[in-house]
């Protein structure tokens, strides 16, 4: 049983994880919250459902049209939501509401295309039904595996933002956006393949979350949005491994409330955890005190 | 006959709507004077709505009364979570102010005394729009004087540059707490007004997407002056209404709309005005010139 809640506890940090890397990433380099994170989430998980039961194509067909149109998805919302106010050096405000404006188009056209209604799954396009044995548990090897694939793309992503051309673009962006332009860093182009990777990864977290709960629909981007906003904070904001340490203190403190108090107080857990990381230590477990500009 | 009794009401009801959408915008705008991103305006609304309604309903105060103990409850909450909170800056103000609501939320869901999920039914239908638009325009009247009073000059500064503005000698601690507190107070009346026009109210009602809604108002409208959080909750309120024709596609005329204001004219809808004002002001003086005057 513990052990299962474990496992459990372990994978719904790693999708948490997941989503929040790029939520990191994005306000590592911008500054800025990126509220259309959310919705591109449920895109992912409801564009893969749509292709697996309306169009019966198998799991990893469908995964991979998924990250491709959420990649695109997050190219589209640079170039439409933060680029044109990047050119204009606006706070950190106006981006947050223009991004909060693609949020609410992407949440109106999913209602549209996919209906309003929690859908399920189809179960003959979802591989690993089986269980496995681990010791005296039943565990669903679907979560095992996800869980293994989310922690190796976060292992992957941190060798994109630290041993690759891109990452350190990226890197340096994050530390001086001018000195990184007058080094010969192409800002633009940096950022739009930051928001595609960001985006397909927000897309896998979508359609992994959506898997082994077996449920989505297009108000699932809310509460993902505010766990994610917990994740980076709890993290630290920038840092990919803080995403991770973040995501799974988060996905334990909700199992651990789920097992011992009530699954109506899991939010709440998350939130008092938040609340008090702010209050002791705002730069996070794993950030770095940076100088806030003013 | 019946379509155009049916017109009306929904139409009353939509003016009600801006009234008090305005005043929330209004609550999130005192604090944007002071540079503070603060998304609580939901916990204190919520605050507001089931205090009033349950003072009336379960404590026998009477209605415009229990309004303003709701107030002073909400500005008593707001006083004591203030000072940490006006420490916080940018987005981890905006996070951690969501999360206080989320918490609000959560003792409203898990309390047997509030109603729980199912929330709070048979509220006395007791505010009517006139009351609404009356306290609106007291906050009108309240933000004309403030913006030409010394503690108004001193937010504004404080908005611009934080730092400055201490180097000037203002208290910004206490500036910044006082105006997070008199937004806390508006979005309880507004809170109280919800709850006493709407005969139910839920938790669901005073999420995260609510508040969200209530910054794109400000912002929308722009926050040059007042009249920005005003105009642009009005017409924000309205658009939806006038949209609905267009069979349901009304949310993304909404979300297409903020986004060409947001990225075209960084003052929102103030600018869109001006700019139109601008416009007929050039060709005036353009008129000018070409009779050959210089002044």
């Amino acid at each position: 049983m513990l052990v299962q809640q474990f496992i459990n506890a372990l994978s719904e940090g790693a999708f948490y994880a997941l989503f929040a890397a790029g939520l990191t990433l994005i306000f590592g380099v911008l500054d800025i919250l990126n509220m259309a994170h959310g919705a591109v989430f449920m895109w992912g998980a409801l564009f893969s459902w749509f292709l697996m039961s309306q169009m019966g194509l198998g799991f990893g067909l469908a995964m991979a049209a998924t990250i491709i149109l959420c990649g695109i998805m997050g190219l589209l919302l640079d170039r439409v939501a933060f680029r044109p106010l990047r050119a204009r050096a606006a706070g950190f405000l106006p981006p947050l509401v223009s991004s909060l404006a693609v949020s609410i188009i992407l949440v109106n056209i999913a209602e549209k295309l996919f209906g309003t209604r929690v859908v399920r799954y189809p179960p003959n396009a979802i591989p690993f039904s089986q269980t496995v044995r681990l010791g005296s548990a039943q565990l669903p090897l679907l979560h095992v595996v996800l869980m293994v694939i989310a922690f190796l793309l976060m292992a992957a992503l941190w060798y994109l933002v630290e041993q690759t051309q891109l990452g350190r673009a990226i890197r340096a962006l994050q530390e001086k956006p001018n000195v990184a332009r007058l080094m010969g860093v192409d800002v633009d182009r940096t950022i739009a393949w930051m928001f595609a990777v960001a985006s397909a990864l927000a897309g896998v977290a979508g359609v992994f979350l959506g898997v082994a709960y077996n449920s989505a629909s297009p108000y699932m981007g809310h509460w993902i949005d505010l766990t994610g906003f917990a994740v980076i904070i709890l993290g630290g904001m920038g840092s990919i491994p803080g995403a991770l340490v973040g995501g799974l203190l988060i996905g334990f403190a909700e199992t651990a409330t789920v097992i011992y108090l009530s699954s109506d107080y899991s939010n709440a857990a998350t939130f008092i955890v938040l609340l008090g990381m702010l209050l002791i230590k705002p730069s996070g477990l794993l950030g770095t005190s940076r100088e806030v500009r003013a | 006959m019946n379509a155009l009794f049916h017109f009306f009401s929904s139409y009353s009801y939509v003016i009600y709507l801006v009234g008090q959408n305005a005043i929330l915008a209004l609550s999130i705008y005192i604090t944007l004077m002071a540079g503070l991103l603060s998304l609580s305006c939901m916990g204190f609304m919520e605050i507001g709505a089931y205090g009033s309604a349950l003072l009336v309903m379960r404590g026998g105060v009477g209605y415009p009364w229990s309004l303003l103990l709701a107030a002073i409850l909400s500005g008593v909450v707001a006083l004591v979570i203030a000072r940490p909170i006006v420490r916080l800056k940018g987005v981890y103000l905006a996070i951690t102010t969501v999360g206080f609501s989320e918490l609000v939320s959560f003792v409203a869901l898990n309390w047997h005394f509030t109603g729980g999920a199912m929330g709070l039914s048979g509220i006395p239908q007791l505010a009517s729009t006139w009351q609404v638009f009356l306290f609106l325009m007291i906050l009108i009247y309240g933000f004309h004087v403030l913006q030409r009073s010394r503690y108004g000059r001193g937010l504004l500064a404080i908005g611009r540059d934080e730092t400055a503005a201490r180097s000037m000698g203002i208290q910004t601690g206490r500036y910044k707490a006082t105006a997070f507190i008199a937004g806390a107070m508006m979005a309880s009346i507004a809170g109280s007004f919800d709850a006493h026009h709407s005969f139910y109210i839920s938790p669901s009602n005073f999420g995260f997407s609510q508040a969200v809604l209530i910054l794109l108002f400000a912002v929308f409208g722009g926050l040059r002056n007042f009249w920005g959080p005003i105009l642009g909750a009005t017409v924000l309120t309205v658009l939806p209404e006038a949209f609905q024709p267009l069979k349901h596609w009304e949310t993304t005329i909404y979300g297409v709309s903020v986004l060409l204001v947001v990225i075209f004219f960084p003052g929102g809808l103030l600018d869109v005005g001006r700019l139109i004002g601008r416009r007929a002001r050039k060709a005036e003086v353009q008129k000018v010139v070409c009779e050959g005057s210089f002044t």
